[in-house]
């Protein structure tokens, strides 16, 4: 046992006082003169025994009384058993993950996040380090394992408290993740993880529980594993008091998927949810911060609700969109925004392997008709043709997209050009058909898996007995024809492809769909910047009804339009994914502005990454706008949204997280006094003064009913 | 008789030197408000039947004759106004105990002084005995204001010391008093209590009247000491007692209610009257209660 406060044991000097007044009154006596002796005698010889027991119990009791108090002033702790008595033999690694979603930002929560890490901090010894991870949407290290003195004194640890924001959803499963490996490179006896998290109900939801299920075992498990403390701030519901949970608030504004062209309509949903029925409200929809147009809400009884606009950007170019919910205060998650760039039309070169007079007799006829379906009207894409024989490598310049319709072979000089178009961004489309020969094709675009095939071609070219009548079409990444639905190609037959074996499945490469036999009809392949996406059917209708069917006009589309938007057209980023602006190799080391959704300006510089400029800020957990302007050019905007589960502030009750937690001896603490209460038990043991005072108190009562029954009987009346 | 005065609490009427003033205040002022004839035919024997002359005492005809024969006779008494009484009064040191300013032998003097003015005034013979383990003092039962005034000067000498021996002298007295009277025994009653009882049951056996006042201080009937004391006896320089008083106040109080409830039952048993009186209660009211309580029995 120690004592917090050993000069106060002196009091126990105090015990003394009560033998001492009991001896003193016993000299200190009255005399009287008495009539009625033989009473008294006979009184006192009756209970002479218990007349000194009662004298000794009572002087013991009163002893007791005040050596207790005197020991609990002075504040003894009892050591913990086990591995807090072990912790306290050696050093410290402590690592601090800390949960910034952003409900960090709401109730004074910050303010009480810190205090809890500096808490910590100050628990700290000579020789122990400390390591902070803030678990947003992505871990972030703000404090690499470092000995507290330095951290303190340089400057560190209050940087990187200052430093800490909100950042999306909290991943605390990652979190604790990152901070157990920075410690295991702690050459240290002890280990402990302080994990900082409100008790948001949305960071227990099944999936993450099992996260954190398997990241806790794998901590028990690990001998080198570290010590798992849970520290719940409990300020949810102060954050709930800020923000009325019965408002509605902005679900996301989508924009309609690929290609943003100017002058053609753009699709933008807003979805607003309630949290309870509520009347009234419009969002207002602002392009490029100029109004656009308002829509009322109307009567909403908790379902939630999508409102559509279609605004039309006239220039090329990054343009963002915001949509304000109006009629409600105070909840910043009431304005959503997103961003993109529009493009002219999109330029597509259709090489023709084997030209055919008439739009529907070649391959190029079905997709250049595709393509531009309409007479008379503007489409989507600049189509350009060009016959295989004659194919430049200067025709590839300018264009987003290349078909090959049939084509049997290429010069050398055409497949290195064609290679270089994809890796700098292009999309190729490559269909077969009866001119293409699979042994060329393997020779000059296979390269032994380093071309531009993402498939070896088979020989062997099976068609289909007469008597059939081919076989079907399935989907094979759905979430590629999400938008085509998932019986998009029902009725489709193909009768005649080239098998084809994939040459390395995963890496990039993938069957988008499939023939019903398990042949893979349509593969694509990612190469650095670029996509080659390979129809091991052709585009006429001699192979297949596919031509034939409504679907190959969106199929087409959709394909070309995927290929040819490049790695990205939306510029609408979750809190903590990086901004990454590609930019030309000329603007390599120029200077770059960046606004922040606050006003903010931050100055950087692009650098050269591969073949390219580059711009890139990973410090994106505010949501909001964010404009990049380089060397003063057009500004390039990004917006940053909130997930829609954040602005649920309901938390999860504490019983029900301490037993979870308990399941994996991870003990939880509530507040920052429980915080310093946890570390002074770590440190000194459980104090016990509070079971003294309650000795004490039980105590004087004892006293006071042993005097008044020692005293009983007093008066009676002859 | 006198205009009544004003009665003074015990403390106050120690103020009062003078016997015989003060025995005059006590019974005036208690006596004001009773019927003089409280003690009419007290503890006389009948002795016959006459008839009823006109000026006869109403309170003597006998209405169980006249409700039988329709006539009208008085009953008359041996001495019928002539009572004997005495007074024993116990000045041992156990009386000499005081918690205030009146001890218990002062007070019993001062009642035995009201008591004596009393029956002298009603033109009975009062006498006085003072005793302690031996008789210290003996005055026969006389009327008169010379023997009233003997026994004024007899009480005013008297202080208390030596050990108690009530019965003893109790038992002396029985073998001195010829004639049955009424017998005033005043006393702490701290002795034997079969030896008293015994010797009260002689007394009665002579066809004495007894009353015994008891009479007894606050704190012998409360124990309310509230310190550690030592109790030195009044009676014996060697006996000393040295206790917390808390400690054996229960105790002692079960004692002092036993020893009380064994003193009431012996006296009812012989039919001794016993009045127990604590020394801060006021003398008129001691003296009225008792009285008052005879009035009715008769």
């Amino acid at each position: 046992m120690t004592f917090l406060n050993e000069i106060l044991l002196l009091g126990m000097a105090a015990m003394a006082v009560p033998l001492i007044l009991h001896l003193i009154r016993r000299r200190r006596y009255q005399v009287v003169p008495w009539g009625a002796m033989h009473l008294l005698a006979a009184a006192v010889t009756k209970r002479t025994r218990s007349i000194r027991l009662e004298q000794l119990l009572l002087v013991a009791v009163r002893m007791a009384i005040l050596g207790l108090l005197a020991a609990a002033m002075a504040r003894p702790a009892l050591d913990s058993l086990g591995d807090a008595a072990g912790a306290l033999r050696g050093k410290r690694a402590v690592g601090v993950v800390v949960d910034v979603s952003y409900s960090l930002e709401f109730g004074g929560a910050k303010a009480r996040v810190r205090a809890a890490v500096e808490a910590i901090a100050a628990s700290l010894g000579e020789g122990d380090t400390i390591a902070i991870v803030a678990a947003g949407t992505s871990s972030r290290v703000v404090l690499h394992l470092t000995s507290h003195e330095a951290a303190d004194e340089g400057g560190e640890l209050e940087a990187a408290l200052d430093g800490i924001e909100s950042a999306g959803t909290a991943r605390l499963a990652a979190g604790i993740g990152e901070a157990w490996s920075l410690l295991a490179s702690a050459e240290v006896a002890n280990r402990e993880v302080f994990v900082i998290s409100d008790s948001q109900a949305i960071n227990w939801l099944p999936d993450r529980r099992d996260q954190m299920r398997e990241i806790l075992s794998a901590v028990r498990r690990d001998p080198n594993g570290a010590r798992v403390a849970w520290v719940t701030d409990g300020g949810v519901s102060d954050a709930a008091a800020a923000i009325d949970l019965g408002q509605p608030f902005l679900g996301g504004v989508r924009l309609s998927e690929g290609f943003y062209a100017a002058r053609e309509a753009i699709e933008v949903r807003v979805a607003v949810v309630p949290r309870r029925p509520i009347d009234g409200g419009r969002v207002t929809l602002l392009v490029d911060g100029i109004e656009f147009g308002t829509a009322e809400i109307g009567t909403l009884d908790g379902a939630e609700r999508e409102v559509i606009f279609r605004p039309q950007f006239e220039s090329t170019g990054s343009h963002w969109v915001e949509a304000r919910l109006d009629g409600v205060v105070g909840r910043s998650d009431t304005r959503s925004f997103a961003a993109l760039v529009t493009r002219g039309r999109m330029p597509v070169l259709i090489v023709d392997g084997a030209p055919r007079s008439g739009r529907l007799k070649s391959a190029v006829g079905f997709v250049q008709l595709a393509l531009d379906p309409y007479s008379g009207r503007r489409s989507v894409f600049d189509v350009g043709l060009a016959r295989a024989d004659a194919l430049t490598p200067s025709a590839l310049v300018g264009v987003s997209v290349v078909v090959l319709a049939n084509v049997r072979s290429f010069k050398q000089e055409i497949v290195a050009e064609l290679e270089k178009f994809v890796k700098a961004g292009g999309g190729l489309v490559v269909f077969c058909g009866d001119r293409v020969d699979p042994d060329r094709y393997n020779a000059a675009f296979r390269r032994d898996g380093a071309g531009l095939l993402p498939a070896e071609l088979l020989v062997e070219s099976p068609s289909v007995p007469a008597d059939e009548t081919g076989v079907g079409i399935e989907i094979a990444a759905a979430d590629r024809f999400a938008e085509l639905g998932s019986d998009a190609f029902q009725g489709v037959r193909v009768t005649r492809w080239i098998p084809a074996r994939l040459l390395d499945s995963g890496n990039g490469t993938r069957v988008l769909l499939e023939l019903s036999n398990g042949d893979p009809l349509l593969i694509e392949r990612r190469l650095e910047h670029g996509r080659v996406v390979f129809c091991t059917t052709s585009a006429t209708n001699d192979w297949s009804n596919l031509p034939l069917r409504p679907i190959f006009l969106p199929f087409v589309q959709d394909l070309v339009l995927s290929l040819g938007a490049g790695v990205s057209s939306s510029r609408t980023l979750a809190p903590g994914e990086a901004i990454e602006l590609p930019l030309s190799k000329a603007l390599v080391d120029s200077h770059v502005t960046l606004r922040l959704p606050d006003g903010r300006e931050n100055r950087g510089m692009s650098f050269l990454r591969g073949t390219r400029a580059l711009f890139e800020y990973r410090n994106t957990s505010a949501p909001g706008l964010y404009v990049v302007t380089v060397d003063g050019k057009d500004p390039e905007h990004f917006a940053v949204t909130t997930t829609r589960e954040e602005s649920d502030l309901t938390a999860l009750e504490t019983s029900e997280v301490r037993r979870f937690l308990g399941e994996f001896g991870v003990e939880l603490v509530v507040g920052v006094d429980g915080v310093e209460d946890f570390l002074r038990q770590q440190r000194y043991g459980v104090e016990v003064w509070k079971p003294l005072v309650a000795i004490v108190l039980l105590l004087a009562f004892f006293e006071l009913f042993l005097v008044r029954w020692i005293e009983r009987g007093r008066g009676s009346t002859p | 008789m006198a205009t009544p005065q004003p009665l003074l609490d015990p403390e106050a009427m120690q103020r009062l030197a003078r016997l015989d003033l003060l025995a005059r205040q006590v019974v005036e002022g208690t006596l004001a408000g009773l019927h003089r004839s409280v003690f009419h035919g007290f503890s006389i024997e009948f002795l016959q039947h006459r008839p009823y002359v006109s000026g006869d005492d109403l309170r003597c005809l006998d209405w169980k004759v006249l409700g039988r024969t329709d006539r009208y006779y008085v009953r008359e008494f041996e001495d019928e106004t002539n009572l004997r009484a005495t007074i024993l009064l116990d000045a041992s040191g156990s009386m000499g105990y005081r918690s205030g300013v009146v001890s218990k032998l002062d007070y019993a003097i001062r009642l035995a002084a009201s008591l004596a003015y009393l029956l002298v005034e009603q033109q009975d013979s009062a006498g006085l005995v003072v005793f302690d383990e031996r008789d210290r003092a003996l005055l026969p039962s006389r009327t008169g204001r010379r023997q009233l005034k003997a026994i004024f000067d007899e009480l005013e000498r008297t202080t208390a010391g030596g050990e108690t021996s009530l019965a003893k002298a109790i038992h002396g007295l029985v073998s001195r008093i010829s004639r049955r009277g009424l017998v005033l025994v005043l006393t702490d009653a701290f002795d034997d209590v079969e030896a008293l009882l015994n010797a009260l049951a002689r007394l009665r056996s002579a066809h004495h009247e007894v009353i015994v006042f008891q009479i007894l201080d606050r704190r012998e009937v409360d124990f309310d000491f509230g310190r550690w004391t030592r109790f030195d006896s009044l009676e014996s320089d060697d006996e000393k007692i040295l206790a917390d008083p808390a400690q054996v106040r229960r105790t002692y109080l079960e004692r002092f209610e036993a020893f009380q409830r064994s003193l009431r039952e012996g006296c009812h048993r012989h039919r001794v009257d016993i009045v127990p009186i604590v020394t801060d209660v006021r003398y008129d009211e001691a003296l009225a209660g008792f009285l008052a309580s005879r009035g009715t029995r008769e």
